[in-house]
């Protein structure tokens, strides 16, 4: 894969005639995460590749970033710049503002002009001072769920049309599906890495309940039993104990085979 | 103690020790338990019954879930003691007694001294 950072060549929105098809820039947008998906599959990198897109495909864009709704409330997860992080952060603190909107109404949101836009009042006080004047957010919507909201803001006023709102609709729903993929693939991981540890576990607690089994136990609950009341004289986890009597055992045998 | 205390006491333990179900129920799984992640949600929240010995293996794996929390908390004295190392030695001579002590009428035939090799 390319450096995400390395920019495509947007068009100037000054030189596309309405209504004309999106640029090929797109092409090679898509195109980049569908490859992201099979290669570097991290969400951090799939968040860098989003804005970055978002932000060349785009014409006259200041920042672009991706703000996504989890369980761990609102956040934006990845900004191109300091400005864009500035402004979703003032989102969130007012609870109010245009990613926001987008994420809850799954509709796109437009601001011609931050000084002159009424909607969110306080946001667009507070991003005019930061040199946001004009912003498009596109909710990222995935089967039934509104996952989050990217957005490009712009210091100049009317810079977005409804041509890039065409093109950000398209970026998103590919991006939505990237991002909601690599979280499922990050938590597959996890697990997967978690239950291969658990059955690692549990091979050596059955063994052991097995050696004990030989040695007479009556039944399994019994030498589960035994496994346990030793663990908690000696304060030592089960699986512990289970794998200093297998380790015992292998030695005696040993010893016993060498004589 | 009811069987019906007991659920809630585990649910209870299971947030003390700051564990999710799905966290809880890989510790279960790794001492053994048959049950899948919703038989234990189900049975911590009252809603299914869950047999004895799986509530053993459950009870088993919370509570070593909170000795570990507790342990982690502990602060541990300026000048080291020496307890590490006889610990060791008091599995080994429980094992040493669990080998032997299980079934020895049994075991006698073929049972290997205890200090067999040397």
């Amino acid at each position: 894969m390319t450096d995400p950072t390395s920019p495509a060549h947007p068009t100037p929105a000054q030189l596309r005639e309405p209504g004309t098809p999106p640029p090929v820039d797109l092409t090679w947008a898509l195109s980049q995460m569908s490859g992201l998906l099979l290669s570097r599959e991290t969400v951090d990198t799939a968040l860098e590749l989003v804005t970055t897109l978002a932000a060349t495909t785009t014409a006259g864009t200041l920042g672009a970033a991706v703000t996504l709704v989890d369980e761990h409330g609102k956040r934006s997860k990845a900004a191109s710049n300091a400005a864009a992080e500035q402004a979703d952060a003032l989102q969130y603190e007012f609870d109010e503002g245009p990613c926001l909107t987008a994420w809850a109404t799954r509709e796109p949101v437009r601001i011609d002009d931050t000084t002159t836009d009424g909607r969110w009042p306080r946001w667009n006080q507070a991003v005019s001072r930061l040199g946001v004047r004009s912003v498009l957010s596109t909710p990222l919507v995935t089967g039934d769920e509104s996952i989050g909201a990217m957005k490009v803001y712009c210091e100049r006023p009317m810079n977005y049309g409804p041509h890039d709102e065409q093109v950000m609709r398209l970026l998103a729903s590919q991006a939505a599906i990237l991002l909601a993929n690599t979280q499922s693939l990050v938590e597959a991981r996890r697990l997967s890495r978690q239950l291969t540890d658990a059955l690692a576990g549990r091979d050596a607690v059955a063994q052991a309940t097995g050696v004990l089994l030989a040695q007479g136990a009556a039944n399994r609950q019994e030498a589960f039993a035994t496994l346990a009341a030793t663990a908690n004289r000696t304060g030592r986890p089960v699986e512990e104990i289970a794998s200093a009597l297998l380790s015992l055992v292998a030695t005696r045998n040993n010893d016993h085979a060498d004589n | 103690m009811t069987s019906h205390e007991r659920h809630r006491r585990m649910d209870a333990a299971r947030v003390r020790a700051q564990l999710t179900v799905q966290d809880l129920w890989l510790r279960y799984l790794a001492l053994g338990g048959t049950g899948d992640a919703f038989d234990l949600d189900g049975y911590l929240q009252g809603l299914v019954p869950l047999e004895p010995f799986q509530q053993d293996v459950l009870a088993q794996a919370l509570n070593e879930a909170l000795t570990e929390q507790y342990r982690s908390h502990l602060i541990p004295l300026s000048t080291p003691t020496a307890l590490d190392g006889p610990s060791d030695e008091r599995v080994r001579r429980l094992m040493d007694q669990l080998l032997n002590e299980t079934a020895p009428a049994r075991q006698a035939d073929y049972e290997p001294r205890p200090d067999g090799g040397s």
